[in-house]
């Protein structure tokens, strides 16, 4: 019963913590933009993170070694070294992102500029990281991000047709008024936004921490096999809302009360209230393991203490990463830079870093001396070298598509 | 703990595949660091020993090699020019390595544990292996089969007198790729990766120690009497 419950538990915190900032921003500007013409893109986005974190956790269960311990040893300190300067980058990026994200939140709710409340959201980030119970507040704020559910009963209460969504979606095509960088750039952006890093680094470096094993592999993979493709389920409910209310408006989404909006359509005061629950939880959330992620990347290559049950003071360095991260990100947040922008960016960037983790994950589940009978099967090499290729296209595209299209703003 | 063995009992071990760039655990499982380098002594007879794990930015920055690496090393140097000992690495003896495998683990706590690496013992000379992968190896009759990949190590000795001593080199193209293992390890696939990693390592060899004649550490080259052997895995 008890087993059960862990992992109804995981699979719940999964799903509501599969969905962040970026998820948001970009679904929703896709869908209004696009409508579900890039829904195959997240849908592809999905499998492919599946298929990353799966490997990455199996790994950390039959090596013991976590994702960037892994890249220093199978690239070499030097090509390492850049690989870390670069996921380290994109880290803090979607970590900025992220605290952005909670403070525009509660914004949303206390009508106060988020650069005030910018600080406050990062030191209440690095009180978490610093003292809590780290499992409960990931269950908490897991369990509280799937009041984003509402995406999905509001898409339900619109009441769509259905047959336009799906055509939309099952069509390579795009509205007549974008054109095809455009689509390309946003395709890069979804697939960044499914497919961050931090993701990985945060999921297996918890598995070392609590000490998986081959027994542990069956409940990682309900975790990931059903947790994070309904968690992509309420990111392609996102995409549609924004297409059925936002779409027909011609709204251009800047703002992440825009996100909400075709919530408060459909279910008025109450929908908002149980939306902005759902964003805060999600993109506090999010913010943890990104700040957590950075950390554990640095510590990782340099063979620092790390862990998020290990106490501060046993883990010096690390936590040192933690605050200097913190204050970064408050810092270029005081700035006023505007949140939205910096998730837009974050996830292209994230797109552009994917393949440097990728690749060493992908070479070490095939390294029988590590994996023994777990090492990939053919079919999973299948999968893997497809995505080995998209990721490295979805990589080397994304800066030139950012420039052609100025951010997406059409060429 | 993992599947993959203690390689201290194994035959052999790669310096660079199985050691370099391992996390250091201590006895408790807390983690110390990562191999940053190893110290290499070299007795009169020029017989070739890994003695010790080097640790730190002193052994690090040097690996990284060429522009950057010197960059790394000179900054290091310079943001403390106070300190006598700056470019002196870090150091753990091997006979307080309980097991090489996924990580090194230590039989000691890490508090206090990393002293300064100690002057060679008297008849000795003090290299590294990072000197020894990539330096350039110059075959007989002007054949230049490329250059050292990794270093082969047999372990010897008791514990408290363990010797990790060079019985070959691994040598080959200097091409991306040999860290991954596909040319020496057991692998799954998937197929794109390991044909290309294959063919990039398709004319690396084992050179024995016993095949080479000189050692010059600061041309950074050294000299063969014969033909590279076939490389062996695992």
């Amino acid at each position: 019963m008890k087993k059960v419950f862990g992992i109804a538990l995981g699979i719940l915190t999964a799903i509501g913590g599969f969905v962040d900032i970026g998820d948001l921003v970009v679904n929703a500007q896709v869908g209004a933009r696009f409508g579900m013409s890039l829904g195959l893109v997240v849908i592809v986005g999905i499998i492919g993170i599946c298929l990353f974190a799966e490997m990455s956790g199996r790994v950390a269960a039959c090596s013991g070694r976590a994702t960037f311990d892994l890249v220093r040893e199978r690239l070499g300190p030097r090509v390492g070294l850049m690989n870390l300067i670069a996921s380290f980058a994109v880290n803090l990026l979607t970590f900025i992102a992220e605290i952005g994200g909670v403070a525009l939140a509660v914004m949303l709710v206390t009508s106060v500029s988020e650069v005030l409340i910018v600080p406050f959201v990062g030191l209440l980030v690095w009180a978490v990281l610093w003292r809590a119970r780290f499992t409960v507040m990931e269950n908490v704020l897991g369990l509280l991000g799937l009041c984003l559910v509402i995406f999905t009963v509001a898409l339900w209460k619109l009441g769509p047709s259905w047959s336009d969504l799906t055509s939309q979606m099952a069509t390579v095509d795009k509205p007549a008024s974008e054109d095809w960088w455009t689509y390309a750039y946003f395709a890069v952006a979804l697939f960044g936004a499914a497919m961050t890093p931090y993701e990985v680094f945060f999921f297996s470096s918890g598995g070392v921490e609590e000490k998986w094993t081959d027994k542990d592999l069956g409940t990682m993979r309900s975790n990931v096999f059903i947790g994070f493709p309904l968690g992509g389920v309420l990111s392609l409910s996102i995409a549609a809302c924004a297409a059925v209310v936002l779409g027909p408006l011609k709204v251009d989404v800047a703002a992440l009360s825009q996100v909400g909006l075709p919530v408060a359509v459909a279910f008025g005061k109450i929908g908002i209230a149980v939306v902005i629950v759902g964003f805060v939880a999600a993109t506090f959330g999010a913010a943890c393991e990104t700040g957590l992620s950075a950390g554990y990347s640095l510590a990782q290559y340099f063979g620092w203490q790390w862990g998020k049950f290990v106490r501060p003071r046993k883990a010096a360095k690390f936590h040192a990463v933690l605050i200097l991260a913190t204050l970064v990100a408050v810092a270029v947040l005081m700035t006023g830079v505007d949140p939205i922008m910096v998730t837009e960016l974050s996830v292209v960037f994230s797109a552009v870093a994917l393949p440097l983790t990728y690749f060493p994950i992908l070479v070490v589940a095939n390294d029988r001396e590590y994996m023994g009978q777990h090492a990939n099967s053919s079919v999973t090499n299948f999968f893997g070298t497809i995505y080995l290729v998209l990721i490295v296209i979805a990589a080397v595209a994304a800066i030139p598509l950012l420039i052609i299209t100025h951010m997406g703003a059409g060429s | 703990m993992t599947r993959v063995g203690n390689r201290l009992e194994a035959r052999w071990l790669d310096a660079a595949l199985h050691l370099l760039d391992r996390q250091v655990l201590d006895r408790e499982g807390l983690m110390i660091c990562n191999v940053d380098d190893l110290e290499l002594a070299e007795d009169t007879d020029h017989h070739l020993a890994v003695t010790g794990i080097l640790v730190g930015p002193a052994a690090l920055w040097p690996r990284l090699s060429g522009t950057l690496g010197d960059a790394l090393r000179r900054t290091w140097l310079r943001l403390g020019v106070q300190y006598a000992d700056r470019d002196v690495p870090a150091y753990i003896g091997l006979d307080l390595v309980d097991e090489i495998g996924a990580a090194v683990t230590l039989t000691v706590d890490r508090e206090g544990l990393l002293d300064k690496q100690p002057d060679a013992e008297t008849g000795e000379e003090h290299h590294r292996v990072g000197q020894l992968v990539g330096m350039d190896v110059r075959g007989p009759d002007g054949d230049r089969p490329g250059r050292v990949l990794d270093v082969r190590l047999a372990p010897k000795g008791s514990r408290t007198a363990r010797r990790l001593e060079v019985t070959h080199l691994v040598v080959g193209r200097s091409r991306p790729g040999t860290l991954l293992g596909y040319d020496r390890g057991d692998f799954n696939g998937p197929w794109l990766v390991h044909r290309i990693v294959k063919r990039l390592h398709r004319h690396t060899g084992l050179l024995p120690i016993t095949g080479v004649t000189t050692i010059d550490w600061e041309d950074q080259h050294l000299d063969a009497d014969r033909a590279l052997e076939p490389l062996t895995g695992v």
